[in-house]
This record gives structure tokens, sequence and C-alpha cells, in this order.
């Protein structure tokens, strides 16, 4: 190993010294996950009926490798059946996301939740109202792509959309960070 | 019962497979057989073909008009089919599609989804395209028809299914098609409510539906059929004995619902409403959690321990004559023999009885001084499937066996079997009667031994059989003689024509006086009653008069007659093989017989003899606890206080009691009397086997764990022997049967492999065919005793050749003109129904069973969450699922 490689490697500590610091402050300070970030799997309430949208068809808890998703059912007034009871069991999930994928209703979605630590196993368990209220915000919106289809877009609390206006601000400063 | 020899066979081709079927098969069966599965809607086993659904195409290239159905096709010799050719798949494919015109694609929130043919043939014929006419689809909301029974009108293939089996094999016609053509749907008969129409609530519609139009209203929108866990066992209601399925949910441990299983048991899926929704008692809140022990006058909860504890510590200061004891009637055979094992040889006293019907205990007397047993003769598949004539006396049998009723109706439709209804009251059956007989509350025995002696005046007899099998015909007909057919008629009220038309029927088999056989014999005739109607003062005339109408025309041991006094409860024939009388001993042996105690005395290796005196039956016992006889007593399983027509005074007896131990799934009024309630399983949460009113060994097998901290029945005795100080004998209900298998001669070389064995009996199926029955297999489950170590297969029919006491004793009863005792005979008896079995300590807790009983509209409220639009009109509303829209798929 000569000097000069030394110095190289200092150079670039010395680039990276000028700029804004890469490590985030966790947890008084968040990194923003990615769209498509694999959070733990959350029921999703209708904005505009306030309900939650599950059906409790159970293909969820089908569709998952690890038994993950339990549920109970009964009939309901408007959406033919919903579930008494929804769990899931956090310590087991392996964040595949089959789950979202099998739902015929978009009611399971893939959350940015991701701090899965309890002094209490029984606290990974997630019921129907824990996982109802970390899918708060969680909504589908339907949007065009550049090359002019309409497809249905997940948002994220804190995430916006490409027709806002903060948009672009929003996508230098990410860039910037990274 | 075989009839394979004189059937023709036929030679045929099915995809390139060789196939050899009896003639008269249909190509769609003929496929089945050869393993070959061609998607169909509205064939079904057991009915007549329809050919509604055309879904079931297939190619005959030996014909002129060469695509043809194959449900109602039947194969010719030398015939060549082919199920997959590309000219029956876009066929079969145009069905598929031309039925999602209007099928919601709804699978998500229905029912049916994962065992719903339409979305197994939509699969099979490759159909990717929904709503091909791209019209708004017709779309209906759910409905409620009755407590039992919701349909979703616009899931509906209108494949007939429901409407053909309610008719063909249930005999109700409560559903039919409405209106025609592209406007047609299923509705209630007449369009009105279900309850008002002639339905039973058997489920059977529900079951066959091939998608989710037909809906269970107890299993609705609560499970999802792949996540059930099936358990095959057999009915805890009555002695029908059917095989069915329970469901249970393996997430969460509770059972969802229960169906019949197709080609499987005595019942062949069918069930009745008892047993397709009695299943809701099981999970109860209400169920034992734990042993009560009654402290300060309070029954309070404790622990095993403590319970077992004081029963063992009580109970042997009672041994002998102050103990009594009450087995349970639905118990288990393993169960019921180790109580009287524990009755007979710990506690040493006679005195052991069961309920066997309001209350009542066991008589001595009765078909069994005829006979020497007082078991039904008969199967009922055996009688469905041979007898010429049936005549039923003074049983609702609609309601106490309707599983048995479906059959009867319909060998009475198919097979023209003739059916004399004898009843007080008008009973369901009188409507397809031959001959309907209405007859002064009280007077079976004048009726029966009326018409005994009215076919041996008109010399209908069997003679032969008479000289060679039967006792006492001279005294009998001393006694008989009296009976003239005007003295009959003026006690029965029956008109003297009616009793010999009656007579002449069942004398003759049905056939008229000239309808010998080759063989000299009439067609077979066969009695049916429940032995409820012997349970009163005087029932064994009852008896007498039965016994002796079979015996002098032959109808005995041979298929398709005998005498069947069916017993109520699903094991009342089980408790009394086992002994649970206080004057036999397992195995039907009488108690006065040394012979017998000193053989039982051996097996169960007792140091001491078992006592000899035949013990108190159960009305005795209340007697003796209220005179201060019997101090002590154990009731396993049943509900004497409730059960009796005068609870007070069974409520006082048992109040008179120094001790009392109750076994029970709940606090009865019975067990409100007891010193300590022990807590037991139902019979969906331990393993056993139960035997049927006609003799049927059937497995039951556990399908859920113990509620709370119940126990099996015979777990509990095993813990309690424990603590008295015996070795523990036994750690599965399998090593009692074997002990049972080795003590009770009947049910020799029973064991779990012998019951769990899938009976291959070849049986005629009326249906299959257009108008004759064909030959086809039903996997009859268990065996019907007496069986034997060398052939443990069982005897269908008893007493072919010999009867237990050699010949068979006819026992007169005189005549007596004007014996009426209408009044009080039917007074206090408990209100026959067929939404509720004995007591209702287990009905009485299924909702819908109650919803069902209680009559009124059926129930559409919100609380029941059934509130989703009830409406009687085609609702042509977008539902959320019916986009209506060309969609890919």
């Amino acid at each position: 190993m000569s000097l000069t490689d030394r110095f190289k490697g200092f150079y670039v500590t010395l680039g990276e010294f000028f700029k804004p610091p890469t490590t985030v402050q966790y947890p008084v300070e968040r990194r923003d996950k990615g769209h498509r970030f694999r959070g733990l799997p959350v029921l999703v309430t209708d904005p505009h009926t306030g309900e939650e949208k599950c059906t409790a068809c159970g293909l969820c808890a089908t569709a998952c490798p690890n038994n993950v998703i339990t549920m109970t059912s009964e009939p309901h007034a408007t959406k033919g059946r919903h579930p008494v009871t929804y769990t899931v069991q956090a310590p087991r999930c392996l964040f595949c996301g089959l789950c979202v994928e099998a739902c015929p209703v978009k009611a399971i979605q893939m959350s940015h939740h991701f701090e899965l630590a309890a002094t209490d196993r029984n606290n990974l368990l997630y019921d129907k109202q824990k996982l109802l209220e970390l899918g708060r915000g969680i909504y589908d919106e339907i949007e065009q792509t550049e090359s002019g289809e309409w497809v249905e877009v997940t948002r994220f609390p804190g995430e916006v959309g490409p027709n806002d206006p903060e948009f672009e601000q929003h996508e230098r400063q990410t860039a910037a960070r990274y | 019962m075989t009839q394979e020899s004189n059937v023709e066979m036929v030679n045929l081709e099915i995809d390139g497979k060789p196939v050899r079927v009896p003639k008269g098969t249909f190509v769609f069966r003929a496929a089945a057989m050869a393993g070959i599965n061609i998607p169909n809607f509205c064939q079904y086993p057991d009915l007549r073909p329809f050919g509604a659904c055309r879904s079931c195409m297939c190619e005959i290239v030996t014909r002129r008009s060469n695509i043809d159905i194959s449900c109602s096709t039947p194969v010719s010799e030398g015939m060549k089919v082919f199920t997959r050719s590309p000219k029956v798949l876009e066929a079969q494919r145009f069905a598929v599609e031309a039925l999602l015109v209007d099928h919601p694609i709804d699978c998500p929130i229905c029912d049916k989804s994962g065992e719903c043919e339409l979305q197994n043939h939509a699969y099979y014929t490759n159909v990717r395209t929904n709503n091909p006419l791209a019209r708004p689809k017709n779309s209906w909301e759910y409905e409620t028809l009755s407590e039992s029974v919701m349909i979703k009108r616009d899931r509906c293939v209108l494949c007939g299914r429901c409407v053909r089996v309610c008719d063909e094999l249930v005999g109700s016609t409560a559903l039919a098609w409405a209106n025609r053509g592209n406007d047609s749907y299923i509705d209630a008969a007449f369009g009105k409510d279900l309850k008002d129409s002639p339905c039973v609530s058997c489920g059977l519609c529900i079951e066959v539906c091939p998608v989710g139009a037909l809906l269970n209203t107890s299993y609705h929108d609560t499970a999802r059929a792949w996540f059930l866990k099936k358990v095959k066992t057999v009915c805890t209601f009555c002695g029908v004995g059917c095989s069915m399925e329970l469901h249970v949910e393996e997430e969460t441990g509770r059972i969802k619902r229960i169906v019949g299983t197709q080609d499987t048991g005595i019942n062949n899926e069918q069930l009745c409403a008892r047993g397709f929704f009695g299943f809701e008692f099981v999970q109860r809140d209400d169920r034992l959690q734990a042993p009560l022990v009654r402290k300060d006058g309070e029954l309070v909860e404790s622990s095993w321990q403590e319970a077992l504890s004081l029963v063992a510590e009580r109970l042997p200061r009672y041994q002998g004559d102050s103990f009594a004891a009450i087995a349970g009637a639905h118990s288990t055979n393993e169960e019921n023999y180790l109580f009287g094992k524990f009755v007979r040889g710990v506690m040493r006293s006679n005195h052991i009885d069961f309920d066997a019907g309001m209350g009542r205990g066991v008589r001595p007397a009765g078909l069994r001084d005829v006979f020497g047993s007082d078991a039904p003769m008969n199967g009922f598949v055996d009688v469905y499937e041979n007898a010429g004539c049936v005549l039923l006396i003074g049983s609702n049998l609609s309601a106490t066996h309707p599983v048995f009723t479906y059959k009867l109706q319909t060998a009475v439709r198919r097979r023209g079997s003739k059916l004399i209804v004898a009843s007080p009251q008008a009973v369901p059956l009188s409507q397809i009667a031959t001959l309907d007989i209405r007859y002064r509350e009280g007077a079976e025995a004048d009726l029966l031994n009326g018409l005994a002696a009215l076919i041996a005046r008109r010399e209908l007899v069997a003679h032969d059989f008479l000289a060679q099998r039967v006792d006492g015909l001279h005294e009998w007909w001393q006694a008989a003689q009296g009976y003239t057919a005007h003295g009959t008629s003026a006690n029965t009220g029956v008109p003297v024509e009616v009793l010999e038309q009656a007579a002449e029927i069942y004398a003759t088999g049905g056939s008229g006086v000239d309808g010998r056989g080759a063989d000299g014999l009439f067609p077979p005739s066969a009695i049916f009653y429940s032995s409820a109607l012997t349970l009163r003062d005087g029932g064994e005339n009852i008896d007498y008069g039965a016994a002796a109408l079979a015996l002098l025309t032959g109808n005995v041991g041979r298929p398709g007659a005998g005498v069947n006094s069916l017993k109520t409860a699903n094991n009342s024939q089980g408790a009394l093989d086992m002994g649970c009388v206080p004057f036999l001993l397992p195995g039907e042996r009488p108690v006065e017989d040394p012979e017998s105690r000193r053989a039982l005395q051996q097996a169960w290796s007792l140091p001491d003899p078992l006592p000899a005196r035949p013990g108190l039956g159960l009305e005795g016992m209340l007697d003796a606890a209220r005179s201060g006889r019997v101090r002590a007593m154990y009731i396993m399983g049943s509900n004497p206080v409730e059960a009796s027509s005068n609870p007070q005074r069974v409520a006082d007896a048992l109040g008179h009691l120094d001790f009392l131990v109750v076994q029970d799934m709940f606090l009865t009024q019975t067990g409100r009397q007891a010193d300590v309630v022990l807590p037991a399983c139902s019979w969906a949460e331990k393993d056993g086997t139960f035997t049927s009113a006609e003799r049927r060994i059937q497995r039951v097998n556990k399908a859920l764990t113990n509620y709370g901290q119940s126990i099996p029945d015979w777990t509990i005795l095993v813990h309690l022997l424990e603590r008295m100080g015996f070795e523990r004998l036994y750690t599965h209900s399998d090593q009692i049967l074997a002990e049972i298998a080795a003590v009770v001669p009947s049910y020799a070389g029973i064991n779990r492999r012998v019951l769990e064995r899938a009976g291959n009996v070849m049986t005629m199926r009326p249906g299959r065919v257009y108008r004759n029955p064909s030959l086809d297999e039903i996997k009859r489950l268990g065996v019907q005793w007496p069986t034997t170590d060398a052939d443990p297969h069982g005897t269908p029919v008893l007493y072919a050749d010999s009867f237990p006491n050699g010949k068979a004793r006819l026992v007169g009863v005189p005549f007596q003109a004007g014996r009426l005792l209408a009044d009080g005979v039917y007074r206090g008896t408990i209100r026959i129904s067929l939404y509720h079995q004995g007591t209702g300590t287990m009905t009485g807790r299924c909702p819908t069973l109650v919803s069902l009983d209680e009559g009124g509209a059926a129930d559409s409220s919100p609380e029941r969450g059934r509130g989703v639009g009830m409406l009687r009109s085609p609702n042509l509303q977008q539902s959320g699922y019916s986009t209506g829209q060309l969609t890919d798929i």
C-alpha cells in the first residue's frame, strides 16, 4: 500500500465532510421510506365511508406462506361480510407482500411501519384495531403514467403525488440526501 | 343384498378407456366409474336425470347426432365416447359462459367459494371472459327464506338440484321454480315464506347447491371452506344414526357447520334439521367449565381434585341397594359399559337404568317375551330396498326419526312399496300413505291384535313358518279370538272395511291375495313404531300385537320385514346392550341367570359375586329415593327432572337423597339438585361408538378440544375409580371397546378397524336410471350386531335361522270391550318436535333450532345479522361486484 492511496481515502472523507450528513439521527429523526417499502401489512380504511375495506374473504390468510393472518367474520349490511377479528402475528411475518397481492379489494397494504421490537411477545400480535390505526392515511389514488395509462397508486401518509406543487422540491431534497 | 348376477352388462369405450357397466347406466355415471370427470351442475346421484344445465356434454362418435348430454344418455353396446374433444370443450365452454351472463363474480364474499362447482368448471373449461353479453347483470339481494335457509338468486345456475332433492329424496316439495325462461328463479312453494310450506329444514338443498345460491344462515359469512377441518362422525340426536362431517375451523378451533357426506352411511348425505343445525350448543357459553361442589347450600366452582375426592370418599358409604344410577342414552357405548361396570361391580347395586323416553325407564315386558330381545330386526336400508309393505303405528317418525321417513317416502314413491299409516292424528307421512288409519288415541294394542285376529281368520297366515318357528299359537288364539272385526272396530273407532283392507295389505305384502311369489311367500311387510309408544302402562300389549302380526304372516327373519320398535335417542340401543338396565347384564343377559353373572364376575375379575336380584327401574328408584331406601344417586348424561311429565315430583325425590352426583354438559334442573356436578364433554369432543336404533355400531370421532375443564364421561369414571383405590385400566376409549368385544357376546370381534372399514355393500339406488333402480355402491360405515369373532361383519337381518330362545312365543292379549283409556294416555308427555330431542338440553341451546321451533315468519331482523335487503321481487340494482362491464378476469 502506497502513501498516495491513504490520501485518496482521506480525499473521499474530506469531500463528504462538507456535505450535509447522511446519518439520520434515529429515532429522533426518521428517514423517508421508499414508496415500495414493505413494512407490516395493515388494514386500510375507505376514505369515503370511514369503514375498513376488508370483506373478510380470507384470501390474504390463504396466500400467506407463514399463517400470519387469522380472521373471523360475520355478515355485514353493505359489504356482504366483514371481519370481526383480524390478527397479524408480526413475529412470523416475512414481509413478502403476498397478502397484498391476493386482496381483491385492496384492503390490506404493506405499511411503512417497521419498528416491531417489543418487550412482550403478546404486543406483537396486531389485532384489527391496531392494524386500522397503523393503516390510517393510506389510500389509493388513480394517476396517469408518462405513457398516458391510468393506474391505481397507493399513497402513504407524508407522501405526496407528482401533481403536487411540493413534489419537485420533495424529489430534489430526497435526491440531495442520497 | 347384491343382485349383480342377473344384471346385463354393457361394454363401451370412454376417452379410449374400455368400461363395463350395468345396462341402463348413463354415460356420465359410466365415465365417473372409469375415473373420468365431466363438468356438470344438474346431475346428482340418486336423482332422476334432468338435463337442465347442458354442461355435461360429450361426443358420441358411434352415433349420428354426436354431441349430447352425458347425464341422461344411456350407454349402449360398443359406444365410443369422448369427453375432452375440441367439439365437447367448445360446447362446455359455451354453457359456462352463458351462466356467467348473470352470475355476479362475488367469490370473495360468497360462502361457496372454494367448493363451488361453477368456479371449478370455469377453470376446467378455461373461461376467461366475464359477462360476454356486456349487459348489466340482473342482481338480487340476499333473501331469508326461513330461519335456516337464505337465497342469493343472482348466483343461481337454475340446475334445479334443490327443487328435485326436496321433492324426490326428502318428499317435502317446499321449493319450486317460479316464472319461465329468462325470468325463472327458485322460490319457496307459492312464493310464500318457507315456513308455511312443508319444509322440514333438513338443509339438503343447501348441501346440494353447486353454487352459493342457497345459503345456510348459521354458517353464512362466518368461515371459508378451505380453512375447515373435516371430521367424520355420527349424529348425537335420534336413533337413525346418520353419518355426518363436522367442519371445524382450524385456527379458532370452533365448529362451523355440519354436512352429510355423499355416498356414505345409511343416510347418504341426508340429514334432518337437528343433525344439520344442532351443533351450536357445543360451544355455548353456558357449558359447564369446571366441577361444581355444593358448599353451604350453594353450588360453587371447584377443582377436579376436590370434586373427585369428595365423590370417592362419600360414595362407598352407599354401596349396595341404597345406591342407584341413571346412565345416558346419549353417552357412548364405552361410557355406558364402564358406568354399568362401576355400578354393578364397585357399587354392588342393580339399580341402574336409562331414560328410554319421557323420563321413563326400560320396560321388562314386551318384545323380549316374544323373541328374546327387543332389538329392531331389520335395518333401515334393508326395509327401504326390500319391503313390500310398511306399517307405521302411532308414531310420528317424521319428527322422531326424520331421515328414515325420507327413505320410506322414496321407497313408496319409487319402488311402489305400500305404506299403512295408523295414527291418532294426521302425520306428514299420511299424505303418501296407501291406507291412512285414524284410530282412537290409546287403541294401538286393540288395533294390532284385532288385525292379527283378522288375518288368522282370513287364512292369510304362513303355516310353515308358524309350525317350524313359533310356540304358543293355540294359547294365543284362545285369547285373541275375542277380537272380532266389529269388536275391534268399536274399540278403535276404525271402520270394519278399513280394518280388513289393512289386514289384507299387510298380510300380502301389498301385493293382493294372489300375489304369492315363486317361493310361495308374499312380499315382505315391516312394522315400525317408536319405542316411546310402549312406555306407558299396558304398552307391552302393543308389542305383543305387533309381534303376533309379524309371526302369523311369517314376516320375521327375512329381508324387508320384521317388527322394528325404534328406540328414540342415538344410543338408547347401546345403553341397553351395555347392560344399563336393572334386569339385564351386558349383552341382554338376564340378571337372574347365575351363569351370566358368574361369567361377568370372571370377566371383570371381581372378588364377590354380582348382586342377584334385578334392580329398580327409573321410576322405581325415584320412589325409593322419596321413601329413603335409595340414599345416593349417580346420574350420567341424563336429565330426569326435565324429562318427566311431573318435574316437581322428580326434583322432590332427588331432594330426599343424601348424596347426588350429576355428570352433564350443562347445569340442568337435575344438576341444580346435585351435591357434585361434573362437567362432561359433548359428542364432538370424544371418541367412542354409538349403536343406532337399527343395531348399527358406528364410530364417533373427536373433532374439538375439550371445552373448559370438561373431560369425557368415561375419563371421569376412570379418574373416580382410580381415587376409589382401583388400578387405572384404560387410557383410551378403544381399550374399553376391546373389553366390550370380549364381554358382550353380540359385539364380539368389534374393533376400530372393523368399524372404520368402508363397508362395500352393493345396493339398489333408484334415480341412476329413468325407471329402474341400478346397482351402485355406498360406503356403509359401522356394522350391525350380532357379530362374531370369526366374522365381525354384522347381521343386517335378525332371526334368519333361529331365535335366542329357540322358538318365538306368541303372547295373546284378551279382548276387553270398551277398554279405552284415551284420557291421560298422552297427558303430560313432552311435545314431539322435529327441532327438539328429548329434554332439549342440547337442542334448546341451538339458536337456529329454537327459532325454527318457535314458528312465526322468517326473522330477517338486523339483530340476527341478516339485515341485508329482504326483498320479495327482483331487484335490478347493481350490487358491489356485479359491475356489468366487460372485464377480463
